[in-house]
């Protein structure tokens, strides 16, 4: 159906005949993505339920990048994007990422901080 | 496209030479605004971690407080709303039409479809959210600490605080999405999107998945992290 559209609203471009677009331009392949979110949405669920205590957080927060780079990949459009909004889109969470690695490292290495056995 | 004559082309601002010039513009300005979202939220999901690390039982108690099935069904209803938000952005891309409808209405339709999803999830935020008023768990002089047992019981509040702070603002996202969704209706219908120039609602398709990232992270920070230890008393 999106094929058939692409093509009835590019015949009055004819440097751009057919093929290219048409291919970006499905929702089929969106759906799929949809479906694999369903599933790891369920999966990180099932995960939690056989209490894995210390390894939860790492697994739990290993899906949500999985999620999250199929979001920003497949409904956001970077790898169809353009080189420059590629590095702007992969500075920002790139940054945020830094971020985190600094603060992560004072806070786990601070002497006098509370550290439970066990959590 | 550039060897075309410079005659007037609809919906192409004069101060661009061509679409594809005027589309890359837009969404890096689009992308500029998100990496600055990402910093926003960064900043909140930062104290999280900082807290998290002194109080780790506190956290795990708050987070026992929360039902996990209500933010697992939550996750569900906005990656829906995120797929209603690709069909309309699709119907614009390619000009999708029907006999009976024009282009116009099926962006509209796939907004009205995130609409719809985003109530549902706006919704069930409102009863979780009242459900915390009724335990007495909104931090303030009403809150009382849900677990005596653990080594600072006072600390839950700071889950809490930070559990409303994040889910709060995620929400006030949505709603200035939906606020701003009712506002693209009218022009969608005039026609003011088509195939060459529908970067408004690329670009809000743009911000709307980011609200569902947001919402992918603090699921597992808010809700996940409790049902890993058994409960605490």
């Amino acid at each position: 159906m999106a094929h058939h559209a692409s093509h009835q609203n590019q015949h009055h471009d004819k440097h751009h005949e057919g093929h290219d677009h048409a291919h970006e331009h499905r929702l089929m392949p969106q759906f799929f993505v949809l479906l694999a979110l369903f599933g790891l949405t369920v999966l990180t669920y099932l995960v939690s339920l056989i209490h894995l205590g210390d390894l939860a957080d790492l697994v739990a927060l290993i899906i949500a990048v999985a999620k999250a780079s199929l979001v920003v990949l497949f409904f956001m459009h970077v790898k169809e994007s353009t080189k420059l909004v590629k590095v702007i889109a992969i500075s920002g969470f790139f940054w945020v990422l830094l971020f985190f690695a600094y603060l992560v490292a004072d806070i786990w290495t601070r002497s006098g901080t509370t550290v439970y056995p066990g959590w | 496209m550039s060897s075309e004559a410079t005659a007037h082309k609809a919906g192409l601002a004069h101060h661009f030479e061509t679409y594809e010039q005027q589309k890359e513009s837009s969404f890096l300005g689009m992308w500029l605004f998100l990496c600055q979202e990402v910093m926003f939220f960064g900043g909140l999901f930062a104290m999280y971690v900082n807290y998290r690390v002194m109080y780790p039982d506190a956290f795990i108690a708050g987070s026992q407080q929360l039902n996990v099935s209500i933010g697992a069904a939550n996750t569900i209803v906005l990656l829906c709303s995120s797929f209603t938000m690709l069909y309309s952005v699709w119907a614009a891309k390619t000009g999708f039409k029907t006999e009976r409808f024009h282009n116009g209405w099926h962006i509209v339709l796939g907004l009205i479809g995130t609409l719809v999803f985003g109530s549902i999830f706006l919704i069930v935020k409102y009863f979780e959210y009242g459900a915390k008023f009724e335990h007495h768990l909104v931090p303030g002089h009403g809150f009382i600490p849900p677990v005596a047992s653990i080594a600072h019981p006072q600390a839950t509040e700071i889950f809490f605080s930070l559990y409303f702070g994040m889910t709060g603002l995620h929400a006030l996202h949505m709603v200035v999405g939906m606020g701003i969704m009712l506002f693209m209706m009218k022009p969608a219908l005039r026609g003011k999107w088509d195939v060459n120039n529908h970067n408004f609602v690329e670009g809000f398709g743009l911000y709307w998945h980011f609200v569902d990232i947001v919402w992918i992270f603090l699921f597992p920070f808010l809700y996940l992290i409790g049902e890993a230890v058994p409960k605490l008393q």
